[in-house]
């Protein structure tokens, strides 16, 4: 009897070690299961953001309030402000990055080199850089690290109505010569071929917006 | 199998004795033993720290006990600049600056100011780095820099070589990590907001502060909270450690508390009482626990992290923790509205709430005229405070008249450093 007690007691224990392991292996699937379910519920959140975004505001008209735009190109030229009318009435067309201070530092890192390849490519389409650093000291570093070399504006926070819709983030968009804002898009670094693709199709617009190549 | 099940149903009572003192108690010993090993006991022997917050002074001339400053300035170099310094370290002659945002990357540069080298950096097939916000340099002077996205440590020995690395088997994600001085285990931070208990599957309550074994894996667990208050959108600091002989220091924010920790235990070894607005030493329960719902972090809104600077309006807390054989510096901020006040505070040990200087910015206005930056490293070598700042920032804190300006061309974006060393006559 005793014999058996000690054979059940040794059954009952390597169960007791079998289902612990189980549950362990079963416990680290989650944790990597988890962390798919995270991204691909967080690349929807911003595809909807995206969509959300494009759908609130384009087609607007930029300039409804005179938006003062400072230009901080240069250092020694901060303090007498510009009508953003001037700037995107000069061309019939325009892309703004408008950069936010918080939000993505990756997203717009991005954003600026690919955008300096664009320029690259297409020297004919004007591009600026409207910032709403608070902090001269920040703007500077940006600027150091980035190599920014297109005009940089400092347009305040809030002051461009499409500021409300962005969540933090930094986003792009068109303008025609009438002040009409278009083809809005929030670039993101974990999707960097999404922001290839928008980038391509700049020039595959519709007649009414279109750029020509 | 019949007879099998039989014997276990009818077991004698002597056989049931057996069994239970055999098996089930020293299986139930071992449950409890591993459960109360990992859960420990913080000692309380604090010194209280008495700090005058309620009419701050916008500068306070120190220059009575300024013995020199010094100017320094880091070298850009084209690839391998920093955009932010997060923490700044003195070696034995050698500064090493970490960038935890805008470039990710840790550089190190000669005591004259010269790039040395860059330790680690993201995305760079030599670092092995996948997301390196955090380092720490320890009594030894070996540099250790922490990849959380790998639960990876890796150690340069105080000539920057590499000397090994250290990966934990399980993802815990960290704020900061540092060594413990005389021993080979490390310490971990983790604030509320990084998903440590959802890591740590199968354990009852997240914690903040972790001891951990020489290869990375959790041993005990301090400043445990409950499992609720996972995910508030709390702030934390860019530095959360600082060696002082063979003791770590260990600060947070909205905790009054500075502890020490050592190979045998941890104890609180300050307590930081702010004439207003002080914390409450149960910040969670009092300030987070009526909002909690505003508080948690939803998504990438910014709505949560704005409900905190709304809740802890008023409210005053440490910030960054330096210590010399002397003196005690301590940053500290105040939260308005939607954003922090900071000033600075200097404690002359043994001196009590008479030896307290607290101000915005401290400045030498009779010898060397600049109001000094916030400092953020002492080097005990050097026995110098020191500060970091843009050209352009040093720029507007030097006088007009300072001797300083002469010394060197100042370069808006580059980054310079401030050391200042002072003195106290009759400290103790």
């Amino acid at each position: 009897m005793t014999y058996l007690s000690f054979f059940g007691v040794i059954f009952f224990l390597s169960w007791l070690l079998i289902t612990a392991k189980k549950l362990d292996t079963q416990r680290r699937q989650n944790v990597s299961l988890n962390d798919s379910i995270r991204y691909v519920n967080g690349a929807n959140r911003y595809y909807l953001d995206l969509m959300e975004f494009k759908m609130k505001y384009s087609n607007s008209l930029v300039n409804k309030d005179e938006i003062k735009a400072y230009d901080i190109s240069r250092d020694t030229a901060k303090s007498i402000p510009i009508n953003i009318h001037s700037l995107i009435t000069r061309s019939r067309q325009s892309l703004f990055l408008r950069y936010t201070e918080i939000g993505c530092n990756e997203c717009s890192s991005l954003t600026i080199k690919k955008l300096k390849q664009l320029s690259q490519d297409h020297p004919e389409l004007p591009i600026y850089v409207l910032t709403d650093f608070t902090n001269y000291d920040a703007y500077l570093q940006w600027r150091k690290l980035a190599e920014v070399n297109f005009p940089v504006f400092y347009v305040k926070k809030g002051e461009i109505t499409f500021d409300e819709g962005c969540n933090e983030y930094s986003y792009l968009f068109l303008t025609d010569n009438r002040e009409i804002a278009y083809d809005f898009f929030i670039p993101n670094s974990q999707m960097s071929g999404l922001l290839d693709y928008y980038l391509n199709n700049i020039y595959k617009q519709p007649a009414e917006h279109g750029f020509k190549n | 199998m019949n007879r099998a099940v039989i014997t276990f149903s009818f077991i004698k009572p002597i056989g049931r004795s057996i069994f239970f003192f055999l098996w089930v108690l020293p299986i139930a010993m071992i449950l409890f033993s591993c459960s109360s090993n990992e859960r420990a006991e913080i000692t309380d022997n604090y010194v209280e720290l008495h700090i005058d917050n309620s009419s701050i002074s916008d500068t306070l001339d120190i220059s009575s006990i300024v013995d020199s400053v010094e100017l320094l300035k880091l070298a850009n170099v084209p690839n391998k600049q920093i955009g932010y310094i997060g923490q700044l370290y003195a070696l034995e002659d050698a500064y090493v600056v970490v960038d935890p945002i805008s470039t990710k990357r840790i550089n190190a540069y000669k005591s004259n100011g010269d790039y040395l080298k860059t330790i680690m950096e993201n995305g760079v097939s030599d670092s092995n780095a996948l997301n390196i916000t955090d380092c720490y340099v320890n009594e030894r002077k070996e540099v250790i820099v922490y990849d959380y996205a790998q639960m990876k440590l890796t150690i340069f020995d105080s000539d920057l070589k590499r000397k090994k690395d250290i990966k934990g088997g399980n993802l815990f994600h960290y704020n900061h990590i540092a060594s413990i001085p005389g021993s080979d285990n490390f310490v971990g931070y983790a604030s509320y907001n990084n998903s440590n208990a959802y890591l740590q599957t199968g354990r009852r309550s997240p914690s903040s502060l972790d001891l951990l074994s020489d290869t990375l894996s959790l041993v005990r667990k301090y400043l445990r909270y409950s499992k609720k208050f996972e995910n508030i959108a709390a702030i934390t600091f860019d530095k959360s450690f600082f060696a002082f002989r063979d003791s770590l220091r260990f600060f947070r924010a909205y905790d009054p508390y500075v502890y020490s920790i050592n190979k045998s235990e941890v104890e609180r070894r300050y307590k930081i009482i702010y004439s207003k607005g002080n914390f409450p030493s149960d910040f969670l329960e009092s300030v987070i626990r009526p909002h909690l719902s505003n508080v948690k972090i939803n998504g990438h809104k910014m709505s949560s992290l704005k409900s905190i600077y709304l809740y802890c309006n008023g409210y005053t807390s440490q910030k960054n923790w330096l210590e010399s054989d002397s003196l005690i510096y301590l940053s500290s901020i105040s939260f308005k509205e939607q954003g922090t006040v900071g000033f600075g505070s200097l404690v002359v040990k043994g001196k009590g709430t008479a030896g307290t200087l607290v101000a915005r910015n401290f400045v030498d206005a009779k010898k060397f005229k600049v109001s000094f930056p916030e400092f953020s490293e002492y080097d005990s070598k050097s026995n110098q405070f020191i500060a970091f700042c843009t050209g352009n920032e040093l720029k507007r804190r030097l006088y007009n008249d300072s001797p300083l300006r002469k010394k060197m061309d100042i370069i808006d974006d580059c980054f310079y450093l401030v050391k200042v060393r002072l003195h106290v006559k009759d400290s103790h």
